[in-house]
């Protein structure tokens, strides 16, 4: 992406980063769950600019036959960038980074889903990316765990996923495009709230070990919060408590 | 019908008590599994869900619709992850083989009953006995399974409302499906009244809003 310039400070005098944030907050966040009528779950989810659409359906029958698993549920997770959700235009199709995405998110969506409870069946995710403003992945994972709980799927917990990188030496949380882009390093990270459990966790760039442990620790802070806002938008669409 | 609580996939709903549907239990600890309303009996705590799919129950009749047809056997959709299977000996009617399009074919409606569920959760039905036939008029509608009781109300109360009030045939199927016959614009009114019920099912007093709902109709 070159339309945005490297700042020459990702950190100013008061701690602040580029986009008026501090190191330990994440970007304004809304979600909406049970917002598509023809799908069985799905959540519309905003991160500061990211804007994602996913869509849960199932279980249903899979389809071709062969891909059934006799004792459990499978999970086809489809990670989709639309071609103008990032400032230079991308191919529309899946490219490497997309399968990547897809691959390490359904392994990390099934670890919380009672998949023995449907045998012979599939659980499909479609998880589109409207606009991209860096974290789409863990951004997705948050939003597919609140559909797949809007379609009603037994899971063990939801799972919220957040991502911590190193800007001028600094851990922050939750990077963001130009962070992201010429930051030294970004660490996303899916857990379980409940147990804490790391679902998914990838690395680009480069950390010391004690950097690698602040930053998780800040990820899974940045997860809590999340976690938090997902608990709400299903809770108060049926009055609340 | 008291306020519910809505609580979410891994949120703890009790300690010490007995583990009910849709729940699972770590440490003492009892978690909500999907996500829904807690509703505690005497001390078994459970979570009612908001929406599901329908997965077969032995006995549980059903509206099928018939997907596919082989040599002795129909499959009908009960609009659930799996098919039902209908063999030709639990068709009321003697049929001669390879005569199975003329009494059902593909698109057909039938009321069946499930009379077996295996480890993989196939179902058998059968279409032999009362109340269960072949659907040759009126509508079908859907809703999600969860929502049945609800249309069917406390003591049938909702169910024999509708029928009273709008003079239609109605059978709701386990699987949300659910027939209607009458006039045409009956039907309408009943699917409408369906839709609303579905929509509003978390609420309470639903029998008498239909009702003054239909009475405005006419």
């Amino acid at each position: 992406m070159k339309t945005k310039q490297k700042p020459e400070r990702f950190i100013d005098e008061e701690g602040k980063r580029v986009d008026g944030r501090r190191p330990d907050e994440i970007r304004p966040i809304h979600i909406e769950s049970g917002v598509l009528n023809r799908a069985d779950g799905s959540c519309y989810i905003e991160l500061g600019d990211n804007k994602i659409m996913t869509a849960v359906y199932g279980p249903r029958e899979v389809h071709p036959r062969h891909l059934a698993e006799p004792d459990r549920a499978i999970v086809r997770y489809k990670y989709n960038m639309a071609s103008f959700s990032v400032s230079e235009r991308k191919r529309p199709g899946p490219g490497r980074r997309d399968r990547e995405i897809s691959k390490v998110s359904k392994e990390a969506l099934e670890s919380a889903i009672f998949l023995e409870k449907y045998p012979n069946s599939v659980i499909d995710v479609f998880v589109e990316i409207i606009e991209s403003a860096a974290g789409t992945r863990a951004t997705s994972l948050t939003a597919a765990s609140v559909a797949c709980a809007d379609a009603g799927i037994p899971m063990r917990d939801l799972i919220a996923s957040c991502a911590s990188g190193k800007v001028d030496d600094t851990i922050v949380l939750d990077v963001n495009e130009v962070e992201d882009n010429y930051g030294q390093a970004d660490l996303p990270i899916a857990i379980m709230p409940k147990t804490e459990e790391i679902t998914l966790l990838q690395m680009d760039g480069n950390l010391t070990r004690n950097e690698f442990e602040k930053a998780i620790k800040l990820a899974k802070k940045g997860c809590h919060q999340l976690y938090e806002k997902q608990k709400q938008a299903l809770k108060n669409k049926y009055g609340g408590n | 019908m008291v306020h519910r609580e809505t609580v979410i996939p891994g949120e703890k709903i009790g300690k010490n008590l007995k583990p009910g549907k849709n729940t699972y239990k770590e440490d003492n600890n009892i978690y909500s599994s999907i996500y829904g309303f807690k509703n505690k009996r005497n001390d078994t705590i459970e979570v009612l869900p908001i929406k599901s799919k329908y997965i077969p129950k032995k006995g549980d009749k059903v509206i099928g619709i018939v997907t596919d047809i082989s040599f002795n056997n129909w499959f009908l959709n009960i609009n659930s992850p799996y098919d039902a299977r209908l063999p030709v000996s639990l068709h009321p009617e003697y049929i001669e083989s390879g005569d199975l399009k003329q009494h059902l074919k593909i698109g057909d409606a039938a009321i069946i009953e499930i009379v077996e569920v295996d480890k993989e959760l196939q179902a058998d039905a059968n279409m032999d006995g009362k109340e269960l036939k072949k659907i040759t008029k009126g509508t079908i509608t859907q809703i999600t399974p969860t929502k049945v009781p609800r249309v069917i109300g406390k003591n049938a109360s909702m169910i024999s409302m509708l029928k009273r009030e709008t003079d239609c045939q109605i059978y709701v199927g386990q699987n949300g499906r659910i027939w209607i016959d009458g006039e045409k614009q009956n039907i309408e009114k009943v699917t409408k009244a369906i839709q609303m019920i579905e929509q509003e099912a978390h609420k309470s007093g639903l029998t008498n809003k239909i009702k003054t709902y239909l009475k405005n109709q006419k």
